[in-house]
């Protein structure tokens, strides 16, 4: 492969070709086997790697039939029906949303109603889906390996944490709670399992004790506290807390700035 | 959550396992539907992408058991980000004339998507192994930058310097792809 072909193909891929050039290409193509092959892996990887393009397989690859009928398998049928019940099920939370979906359907028997819809949906994350993305990807710190001699209750309490256990959770890390000096985490894991369990003023006032007390991981309260607003959609109060923690810079002060413009 | 071994998740699929399954979605949903949110996509969009990859996963596995080399909750993502890519990129198939899609079934969809995504991980395992100047002129082929908009990104002389460097990389890129024992098979694609 020399340079000219390579600056030939890529001119062709851009569509920087006239009408002859990409005839003569095309033709090329037919009667040239070394060059057809470099095209062919010149266009996949281009088509494949770009994040507008995508590069189709051909339905007549002699692999498809196999996973075809794997797929037909009982058990993957199986496995289909468990992720549609989970999906479903996980939905119920969010009923507005799910009222959409439904709309959605109705709405592509009508073209216009369906473009006007589209638009619509695309702000279809509810505040619901919003705080659970967020609570995902904040990181909590861990108890594990501290080295602290008291840290097996809270190393299990975390674990039951993570398996989603929020009672068993808040039954360990109350006690810790009463204690004088707490660790600022114990706070963050108790109020969000508060939250988890819907105990809106509990978990408040857990965070609320966070921010006044006098650690340095204090400020990571303000965060929580947005997200316990939105959870409750007290959206004017969400917005509130996360001025304060853009204006002071306070923890995850960039992922405020995003939230608030999700929410606005 | 606990890091677990990706072929634990691979396994739970194809056993079809509940708590598994619960786990992998309440791990990972939330963050797809908010990507396919902010791209134009809705919640049953998402919800079919992030089925879709979980049976694209598993009937891969099922077939022939591989490795997943990072996190399984990175894995998944990149694989529903290119499914995400695919659905948007199907309305261009219908105007070519060597794809009948509406004799597509679901299974014969996923199937497809099976050896695309190979053929992506593919390409993308040998990106990764250019040297660290060849990846990032890569990069800006790949989204399409202009030569003059790579003079002035990489402060190269001229544009025909460029086109020599992206010359170079992509050669080194297709002789490791093409040395590839998957290559032959899905170049067939």
């Amino acid at each position: 492969m020399n340079l000219e072909d390579d600056i030939l193909i890529d001119n062709y891929l851009r569509g920087l070709l006239d009408e002859k050039a990409k005839k003569d290409l095309e033709l090329r193509l037919q009667s040239d086997t070394p060059f057809r092959e470099n095209f062919e892996l010149e266009k996949a990887l281009w088509l494949s790697q770009s994040d507008h393009d995508w590069s189709f397989a051909n339905q007549n690859h002699a692999e498809v039939t196999t996973y075809k009928k794997l797929l037909e398998d009982e058990n993957l049928q199986d496995l289909k029906k468990s992720i549609q019940q989970i999906s479903s099920a996980s939905n119920t939370s969010s009923s507005t949303t799910r009222k959409l979906s439904k709309w959605y359907y109705l709405a592509a028997a009508s073209i216009v109603l369906c473009i006007a819809l589209s638009v619509f949906l695309k702000q279809d994350l509810s505040h619901q889906d919003l705080v659970n993305e967020y609570l995902q990807t904040s990181d909590l710190p861990s108890f594990v390996s501290r080295g602290d001699t008291n840290a097996d209750g809270l190393i299990k309490a975390q674990q039951l944490f993570e398996n989603k256990n929020y009672q068993g959770a808040l039954d360990l890390f109350t006690p810790v709670l009463e204690t004088s000096k707490p660790d600022a985490s114990v706070y963050l894991y108790a109020g969000i399992a508060q939250m988890q369990l819907q105990r809106y003023q509990a978990a408040e006032s857990t965070f609320n004790q966070l921010i006044d007390a006098d650690l340095i991981d204090a400020q990571k309260g303000y965060w929580y506290k947005a997200l316990l607003y939105l959870k409750q959609d007290k959206t004017d109060d969400a917005k509130q807390v996360l001025n304060t923690i853009i204006s002071n810079s306070y923890y995850n002060h960039e992922k405020a700035k995003d939230l608030l413009n999700e929410i606005e | 959550m606990l890091m677990k071994d990706p072929n634990f998740f691979l396994e739970g699929l194809i056993k079809n396992d509940e708590k598994v399954v619960k786990d992998i979605y309440n791990n990972s949903f939330y963050k797809v539907l908010s990507f396919i949110s902010k791209n134009k996509g809705s919640r049953v969009d998402a919800e079919d992408v992030f089925q879709n990859a979980l049976l694209q996963l598993a009937v891969r596995y099922k077939k022939e058991k591989f490795q997943i080399n990072t996190n399984f909750e990175a894995y998944l993502f990149t694989v529903c980000k290119n499914l995400w890519r695919r659905e948007l990129n199907k309305s261009k198939l219908k105007v070519t004339n060597d794809y009948v899609i509406e004799l597509r079934d679901d299974n014969e969809d996923i199937a497809l998507s099976v050896l695309e995504q190979q053929r992506w991980e593919l390409f993308n395992d040998y990106i990764q192994q250019l040297s660290e100047n060849c990846i990032k002129i890569m990069s800006m082929f790949f989204k399409r930058k202009s030569y003059a908009e790579m003079v002035n990104i990489f402060e190269y002389s001229s544009e025909t310097v460029v086109r020599q460097r992206v010359f170079k990389c992509k050669a080194k890129l297709k002789e490791m792809i093409k040395s590839d024992s998957r290559f032959k098979s899905l170049l067939e694609l």
